[in-house]
């Protein structure tokens, strides 16, 4: 509820109830179920900002301490501090855990904190006896640790330190599958932030960790399975994020800021553009046959599920969703092209005709809707598939620069006639 | 209530395990340091730094290859059990290897590639040796001073397929000594 909206009804309670409309009990307990007026959640957020912070900073200056190794300590004494440190952190995490687990920035500062310190004591540990077992197991071994925290101290921090580390860990293990048990874990927990408190700032930013750290270890695990068909898979994979966003998180305002579209449309464009390039299609065109089986199931069952998630999309503006999400279906027709004219030039046609389509219904529904921001989205995707085209095909400079001229000029002016129609409108209002 | 006081056993079963693991890795590794056996590797170490667990100096081991063995079958960074002897002069090398566990015998578990068609490289885990931090550096110094001069050894103890660095030596001398020395 809006704090100011409240500060306004209780402005006006006073004079309601000295009109006799409301009578002073309904008025109390109007009060009571809107809560104080003040806003003091802003110093909450203050506090929580700063204990996380705290923490970390703690956390990572005893790790580097403990790095020091100093040569005064004997191997028991290092063992103990190490498991001291820990169990130290454990005990004010079991105490935020026993009497102050209402407080956000308790739970969460202390839960940081319990993490880094578990990595403190088996990197200490390593030190004492000159262990290598490659960083890989050291990040294993934390992270599998560290899972339990986020879930019991119900901590964000924790879990954004667990997505870190378990996406630092793949980077080193290229197609270890088991990093899909490990990502899958901490779902639950994001799921249930989901719903409980779908708006608060810690759920979108842990999003956004979410969806970049996912992209990351895609690459990682499937970086050798996919070298021809990873345009496409990468094109279902943004296409699934951009109708998850679209289809999941359906009020404007608090959609914009969530990563889901803004990543999935930002990579569909991009590999959009990419594949406009007849180049590039010559260069898929060698060999893409000799992908393994596993790379043709995971093209083939994104791109299923990229139709079936667009079939089922309910959504008041679904034809307009459906022209950025359809794009695998697109580049899959493109692909079967390929196949009997391995020269590019019907692929590269295919992307080329499907960005200008684009851009002219974005441009359209931009005017439609008269949003001046849409309006140029469109042309921008115009310019760049004008701009991208002169570097690939032959042709004279003054038949570009022409060109360029014209584009400008045309850029200009839709901009200029927008605006007055805008104005126009505005002062018919 | 009831729904707190679960959530605190089921914290403090947590607490106990992540306790649990570096105490197991380092009884571990202590009872590996008093009833291995020791070996002498001839080293070449060198000075990187690693932030999270400090400074340290990195061992390359002479005797870290093995020929003569068909490596067809063999996926790179695959784990085997390399097989330790000792030669004429009392310095261990890599006698075999083993894609099963050897039922006797000193052995290491180790990552192995192949070189070539016929040579495994094994990478020996037991390639890092921790110093306080203001050593690290002037332990680097002072071995490639004396390389060329005087050969690197580390005493290894080995059980179980497990080894760790007990002992830096150069020349005859542990590492420690001959930093005093040179301080």
């Amino acid at each position: 509820m809006n704090k100011k909206a409240v500060a306004w009804l209780y402005q006006q309670l006073p004079e309601l109830i000295d009109k006799g409309i409301l009578t002073t009990e309904s008025a109390e307990r109007i009060r009571e179920y809107y809560g104080p007026a003040t806003d003091n959640t802003g110093n909450r957020t203050f506090l929580l900002i700063f204990g996380v912070i705290g923490a970390l900073l703690v956390g990572l200056g005893i790790i580097l301490i403990l790095a020091h190794n100093w040569e005064q300590l004997t191997k028991l004494q290092r063992l103990m501090i190490a498991v001291g440190l820990l169990a130290i952190s454990q005990i004010i995490a079991g105490c935020v855990l026993w009497f102050k687990r209402d407080s956000l920035a308790w739970r969460e500062a202390s839960a940081t904190l319990l993490t880094l310190m578990i990595g403190a004591a088996l990197a200490m540990v390593g030190q004492t006896y000159h262990l290598v077992e490659d960083v890989e197991a050291f990040l294993l071994t934390w992270m599998v640790l560290s899972l339990p925290v986020l879930y019991l101290m119900n901590s964000t921090a924790a879990a954004i330190l667990y997505l870190l580390g378990v996406t630092s860990w793949i980077s080193n293990q290229h197609g270890n599958h088991l990093v899909w048990l490990l990502f899958g874990a901490v779902l639950p927990y994001y799921r249930g932030l989901l719903i409980s408190r779908s708006k608060a700032n810690a759920t979108v930013i842990i999003s956004w960790v979410i969806n970049l750290c996912f992209y990351f270890i895609f690459g990682a695990v499937f970086s050798a399975e996919l070298n021809k068909l990873g345009l496409l898979v990468y094109s279902a994979l943004f296409a699934l994020t951009y109708l998850l966003g679209a289809g999941w998180f359906k009020e404007e305002e608090y959609s914009g800021r969530m990563p889901f579209k803004v990543v999935g449309l930002a990579g569909s464009l991009g590999i959009t553009f990419i594949l406009t390039f007849k180049d590039v299609w010559q260069g898929l065109a060698l060999g893409w046959h000799a992908e393994t089986m596993l790379g043709y199931g995971i093209a083939g069952a994104l791109l299923l599920l990229t139709i079936g998630a667009n079939v089922l999309l309910r959504s008041p503006d679904a034809l307009s969703i459906r022209r950025f999400s359809l794009l695998p279906c697109v580049i899959g027709i493109a692909y079967l092209f390929l196949a009997y004219e391995p020269s590019g030039i019907g692929a590269a046609v295919i992307l080329n005709a499907y960005m200008l389509l684009l851009s002219i219904s974005v441009m359209a529904s931009g005017v439609q809707r008269q949003s001046l921001g849409i309006v140029n989205m469109g042309m921008l995707l115009v310019v760049a598939l004008i701009v991208a085209r002169f570097f690939d095909i032959d042709i004279s400079f003054v038949a570009r620069g022409i060109a360029f001229v014209l584009v400008g000029l045309a850029f200009l002016t839709a901009n200029i006639v927008l605006l007055r129609r805008k104005a126009g409108w505005q002062h018919e209002e | 209530m009831k729904n707190k006081k679960w959530l605190l056993s089921l914290f403090i079963l947590v607490a106990f395990i992540q306790l649990t693991v570096p105490i197991f890795m380092a009884w571990r590794w202590e009872d590996v340091l008093q009833t291995g056996r020791r070996f002498y590797w001839e080293t070449a170490p060198v000075d990187p730094y690693d932030a999270f667990k400090g400074r340290y100096v990195a061992l390359g081991f002479k005797e870290n290859t093995l020929s003569g063995v068909n490596t067809e079958q063999l996926i790179g960074g695959q784990l085997v059990y390399a097989i330790i002897d000792e030669n004429t002069e009392g310095k261990a090398y890599i006698s075999g290897l083993s894609m099963v566990r050897p039922d006797s015998g000193y052995y290491i578990k180790a990552k192995a590639y192949a070189v070539g068609k016929d040579k495994v490289h094994v990478n020996l885990p037991f390639n890092r040796y921790y110093l306080p931090e203001e050593l690290a550096a002037q332990a680097e110094t002072v071995y490639r001073e004396s390389a060329g001069k005087q050969s690197g050894v580390a005493a290894v103890r080995i059980k179980d397929g497990y080894g760790v660095v007990e002992q830096l030596y150069i020349g005859n001398k542990p590492l420690q000594e001959v930093l005093q020395q040179t301080r």
